[in-house]
């Protein structure tokens, strides 16, 4: 240690200039790695087991018919292509995905079977990935890719879905049912947000089929979602029923329920 | 610090520790000062909680000094890091649930620590990191942490050479190599 100059930064051994360098952002990081040997060695990303997992806990990526894009804009001049004739977003996970914790997309176009195969078998590869935030404007694909990516990624515990547009709930039964076992967190947004829907669709819209389903999924919560700790959902109708059931979730530390505010009640 | 009324850590509650506190040990820099100590503060330093526990009586621990021999356990370094413990040993301990973990990472530092840790001489500012490492005083290394990485946050590769005194040990080749290598992630620099 002695040989470098007390006021530089040179004077840090590995393990300490390591932990350093851990709370950097991601843009730093990046930027950084060219500064010395010491830098670059600590900043490789290439084997994750001689590389701290505290890094890269979130990265998002930005999904519309055929790219995605790191939401980094300063970083990205380049997006990522996602394609049925270009691997991208594999070779993306392959080199850095090992440590990625949370992953967010999203969606501004329809996405075909392949894409959603494709998608899933890529997170499925992540191991270190325990929360997916999604997107949505297509309900009946990415219904889909939900049930594709609990079957691939039983190992989640956070789980966010955001639909921009109006969708069904029919499948949430179904799919919570079966898969998300580990879930401790659980965000469900816009489910029948009404505010870009006109009239007519309004009441297209069964409202007894939407309070049945909301009861199904409610009933059943205790035992689709045993490890709950965190729930936040809107356009809930609230009832005793739904209370009950909510207080049958033994773990649960925080519950965020949105009322509905129009047609249901 | 957020409030967490509910810790109880074992029979380490807050009267105890409090109480241990007001017992006095006495902590040697590598310089050879001598500098006093709460004991539950200075047991904030894995290193010296091992030590402490080693030598198990009270009367051992008030009398002689515990030795921190590493160099970069300076007089000056040593007041600050007593300096820093002695006002942080009652905070809640951190939760390892991992969000809270990630969150924690993520959040600002207090106003206290900001104040305490932006030291001008950075050769000080290096041995309290360096010394706090050794000592295994977690909080404080990551306060420096969060600190140097404050002062590096959208600097260029330079800047940071300069302010950090690093040293280039690149080839101008080399250099290129990375940066061509990492060409889709750069905008600028």
């Amino acid at each position: 240690m002695c040989e470098y100059s007390k006021d530089s930064f040179d004077r840090f051994g590995d393990d300490l200039c390591e932990e350093l360098l851990s709370f950097l952002t991601f843009e730093d990081r990046f930027r950084c790695e060219c500064l010395s040997k010491q830098w670059r060695r600590l900043s490789q990303f290439s084997d994750p087991k001689d590389y701290n997992e505290k890094f890269y806990e979130y990265i998002g990526l930005y999904v519309n018919l055929t790219a995605i894009d790191l939401p980094f804009e300063k970083l990205c001049k380049t997006p990522l292509i996602l394609s049925a004739d270009n691997n991208a977003f594999e070779l993306f996970a392959r080199n850095y995905g090992h440590n990625i914790k949370s992953i967010e997309f999203t969606f501004d176009c329809l996405i075909d079977d392949n894409m959603v195969n494709k998608l899933s078998d890529v997170l499925s590869q992540m191991r270190a990935l325990i929360g997916i935030t999604l997107n949505l404007n297509d309900p009946f694909i990415e219904w889909d890719l939900l049930t594709q990516i609990g079957v691939k990624c039983p190992q989640l515990t956070s789980l966010c879905v955001q639909f921009k547009s109006r969708t069904t709930i029919e499948y949430i039964d179904h799919i919570m049912g079966k898969h998300f076992k580990q879930l401790k967190r659980l965000e469900i947004n816009g489910l029948y947000n009404t505010t870009n829907i006109s009239n007519d669709a309004l009441i297209e819209y069964s409202e007894s089929q939407v309070i049945s389903i909301t009861d199904t999924f409610f009933a059943n919560i205790d035992r689709y979602l045993p490890q709950l700790l965190e729930l936040r959902l809107n356009d809930v109708m609230i009832t005793d029923e739904v209370l009950n059931a909510l207080s049958r979730l033994t773990q649960i530390r925080c519950i965020q329920l949105m009322g509905t505010n129009t047609c249901h009640l | 610090m957020a409030d967490n009324a509910d810790h109880i850590d074992g029979d380490d509650n807050e009267d105890v520790r409090a109480q241990q506190n007001l017992i006095k040990i006495k902590l040697k820099s590598s310089e050879g000062g001598i500098y006093e100590c709460g004991l539950t503060a200075a047991k904030m330093s894995d290193l010296v909680k091992n030590m402490v526990e080693s030598l198990g009586t009270d009367a051992v621990v008030t009398t002689e000094p515990i030795i921190l021999g590493n160099e970069a356990v300076t007089d000056a370094a040593l007041k600050k890091i007593i300096e820093w413990v002695e006002f942080h040993w009652d905070d809640p301990p951190v939760d390892h649930d991992f969000e809270d973990e990630k969150d924690r990472r993520n959040e600002e530092l207090s106003h206290w620590d900001k104040q305490f840790i932006d030291v001008d001489d950075q050769a000080l500012l290096f041995d309290v990191i360096a010394a706090a490492n050794y000592m295994d005083i977690k909080g404080l290394v990551e306060v420096g942490a969060k600190h140097i990485c404050s002062k590096i946050r959208g600097k260029s590769c330079q800047e940071v050479r300069e302010m950090l005194k690093i040293t280039n040990d690149f080839t101008a080749e080399e250099e290129d190599a990375i940066h061509k290598e990492n060409a889709w992630i750069y905008a600028k620099d």
